[in-house]
């Protein structure tokens, strides 16, 4: 039996006559479905077009330069970097506090359970509910005034406070899920260690540092890579703001939105400038891999085993 | 990956001939087709579509033939062009003035002249004859006639008339005046969404009319020369005026839509600048002791003519239509003065017909709109044209001046120097 799997021998031989047939309908589909219009998106956006039955017409780099060289763009381009920098600092904050509290609390699954609800709920609803909230005369400012803090009432969802409010909004409706995924990891983590790091002196702090931490910094690495991926694309819950009557103002707007008003041409169905919206996908997807390169070049390290 | 989303569905329509959009193959037969296809962008409900489906079943019962009407809702209009462009698609569809260029630009609309020239039945006119002269202008771009309109609208300033029963402010400076008495009463008159641009946008727009006439807002995007202009200047200051007398609701700029607009409803402002349609919009949630009305905003300088602006909605013939003739006997039998006059009845907007009356509160902008010397699109057309300009340039610092962060002088300087970098 052992020959015939040795390479030259005849079952090896039989399963490498199989491999192609069973794995071309993959990628066919991948092919077809994945590589052919990621392509396409690139060839786009070197051009101009308006959509089926308009004209394509090259232009070369002016896509590119045209965005590079638009404040608004490059407005955008740094809010959707703040967004995922400070929102991914949040949500890490937020993740590590939980390995600290949630490993030992005793309604631990309760209070997951109970995090992890807002990132179920469709970030349309999540946006219009908070934006509702922080509207002027809604339940923010109306506590604000019932409690007799109406001196800090603030206008939450004008220009200057919109990014803020939406950047809360993000980390309550994603919060859930990055502490669900980082408790996956903590849970895999044998309780001896902790056990043996109590007996010898080491607060819950201490634990952290040298066992939660670095035991699960693979996991730790994954979630980040997330985060890049969900973060540069943060669209649904700015939209929902605004809804379908306006187009979110430049303080708002991230690289999604931008390809949004360019793909519609904004609110009142103007000709789509498929062209640029082209181009800021490829920008787009250049960005989220160089940060989850990153994320994993940070995170790079020996495996740790303790099993 | 919703960055490649687009991508993906652009691609995937290429690849498989657009057949994702291919809801209802349209009849082959030429001279007396039994069924017509109609792709609608009404929701199933509302009521338009429900006065639709009645006109079409009296349509059918008259004469034999079916339509076949799909509703197809948000989005409608790409499935037309996509269904359009690769041979497919409906007789008939709903358009508006806003995307007469779209399908013009996909090749979804060819010449209508023929249709308007279709007698209506039983009344010995043509569709072109019952329409006012504003109207068939307003739906004309440099090809003709873009589609057979049934609905029209417009922008203007609404009030509560029984607190005003005479109001009539010659000038815009009067309604100013009118406004700050109003707000020495311990009342913020003007109800603003300020978080829908185009809205705040509403307020320049009509000044500038005003003041430079249509076209104005065109020339700004394609020629910086444009924003020295004192029409230009006269129009902005009158802005910067509005704004530093505060009379917009406290924090306008940071509403949730639509707050502004259901405030004012509610009786708590009196006035909103807003289109024809915020009567029937926020009906459900009127005070009873508020009675609606719209006006053209007061002009800065009465002694130009009037100009009002003019949107429609109404129905386009396919181009590649296996049944043109048939299409236009439907919509010239749908223009019949007993289903447009339902319009103002089932839909409480202003009917297309010139002798359709409109809903009490709209009769005096219907008025305008016949009796205009001069019409204008909405923001002259432009955010369908060039969006960039509108969305990136014009938009954001309108937003600013509306706000109270420029002043006049900055939105123009400001306004002159992102338009030269856009235009190169």
């Amino acid at each position: 039996m052992a020959a015939s799997t040795t390479p030259g021998g005849a079952l090896h031989v039989a399963r490498r006559r199989l491999y192609l047939p069973m794995l071309l309908p993959a990628l066919l589909a991948y092919l077809v479905f994945f590589v052919v219009p990621s392509l396409f998106g690139v060839v786009l956006s070197f051009g101009e077009w308006s959509g089926l039955g308009t004209e394509f017409s090259w232009v070369g780099l002016a896509n590119y330069t045209g965005l590079l060289t638009s404040e608004l763009f490059v407005a955008s381009f740094l809010n959707t970097l703040l967004l995922t920098v400070i929102v991914g600092g949040v949500l890490f904050l937020i993740a590590a506090a939980s390995m600290v509290v949630l490993r030992t609390a005793r309604a631990g699954a309760f209070i997951r359970s109970a995090i992890f609800l807002p990132f179920m709920i469709s970030p349309i609803a999540v946006g219009l509910a908070v934006s509702f909230l922080f509207n002027p005369e809604g339940v923010i400012n109306t506590a604000l005034e019932v409690t007799g803090l109406s001196e800090l009432r603030r206008p939450w969802l004008g220009p200057d406070l919109i990014f803020q409010v939406i950047m809360a909004g993000v980390v309550w409706s994603a919060a859930g899920f990055y502490v669900v995924l980082v408790m996956s990891a903590v849970d895999g983590i044998p309780p001896s260690l902790f056990e043996v790091a109590r007996i010898e002196g080491a607060g819950p702090l201490q634990q952290f540092r040298y066992i939660t931490l670095p035991l699960t910094r693979d996991m730790l690495g994954i979630a980040a890579a997330l985060w890049a991926i969900a973060g540069i694309k943060t669209f649904e819950l700015i939209i929902a703001f605004v809804g379908t009557a306006g187009t979110p103002p430049p303080e708002a707007r991230t690289l999604a939105v931008e390809q949004y008003l360019r793909v519609t041409g904004g609110r009142v169905g103007g000709l789509a400038q498929l062209g640029e919206a082209a181009a800021i996908g490829v920008l787009m997807t250049a960005i989220t891999a160089v940060l989850i390169v990153l994320s994993r070049r940070i995170q790079r390290r020996d495996r740790l085993e303790w099993a | 990956m919703r960055t490649w989303t687009a991508v993906v569905v652009a691609g995937a329509l290429l690849a498989t001939g657009a057949c994702g959009t291919k809801l209802q193959e349209t009849p082959s037969s030429s001279a007396a087709p039994k069924t017509l296809v109609y792709w609608g962008k009404w929701a199933k409900g509302t009521p338009q579509a429900t006065l639709f489906e009645s006109v079409i079943a009296d349509y059918t019962k008259q004469t034999g033939v079916k339509v076949d009407v799909q509703w197809l809702a948000q989005g409608q209009e790409d499935q037309v062009k996509n269904a359009i462009a690769t041979g497919q698609g409906p007789d008939f569809y709903d358009t508006a003035i806003d995307h007469t260029a779209g399908f013009r630009a996909a090749g979804a609309l060819g010449d209508m002249s023929a249709v308007f020239k279709t007698k209506i039945p039983g009344e010995g006119k043509t569709i072109e004859e019952v329409l006012p002269k504003s109207v068939l202008k307003a739906i004309s771009d440099d090809k003709g006639y873009g589609f057979v309109p049934h609905s029209v609208f417009s922008i203007g300033l609404w009030y509560d008339s029984s607190r005003y029963p005479d109001f009539a402010p010659k000038t815009f400076d009067d309604f100013l005046q009118l406004a700050v008495m109003e707000k020495a009463g311990k009342r913020q008159p003007i109800a603003q969404d300020g978080t829908i641009n185009s809205y705040n946008a509403f307020w320049l727009y009509q000044v500038l009319l005003t003041t430079a006439g249509p076209g104005t807002l065109r020339q700004l995007a394609e020629d910086p020369a444009a924003w020295d202009r004192p029409e230009v200047k006269k129009a902005v200051t009158s802005i910067e005026a509005l704004v530093k007398a505060k009379l917009f609701q406290t924090d306008y700029m940071a509403t949730k839509f639509p707050a502004g607009q259901n405030a004012w409803a509610a009786g708590d402002h009196t006035f909103n600048l807003n289109g024809s349609w915020l009567g029937s919009e926020t009906a459900s949630l009127r005070a009873a002791s508020v009675k609606p009305r719209i006006v053209p905003l007061p002009p800065v300088d009465p002694a130009k003519g009037s100009v009002v602006t003019v949107g429609a909605l109404g129905w386009a013939v396919n181009p590649n239509s296996k049944n043109p003739q048939a299409a236009a006997d439907f919509l010239a039998f749908a223009m019949q003065k007993k289903n447009i006059d339902r319009i103002a009845t089932d839909a409480a907007n202003i009917p297309s017909r010139s002798d359709s009356p409109a809903p009490v509160e709209l009769i005096s902008i219907q008025e305008s709109i016949r009796n205009a010397t001069d019409v204008s699109l909405d923001f002259d057309g432009l955010a369908a044209v060039n969006p960039k300009w509108f969305n990136d340039v014009f938009l954001p610092l309108d937003d600013k001046l509306i706000g109270g962060k420029i002043d006049a002088e900055t939105f123009l300087r400001e306004g002159k120097a992102q338009t030269g970098a856009m235009v190169g």
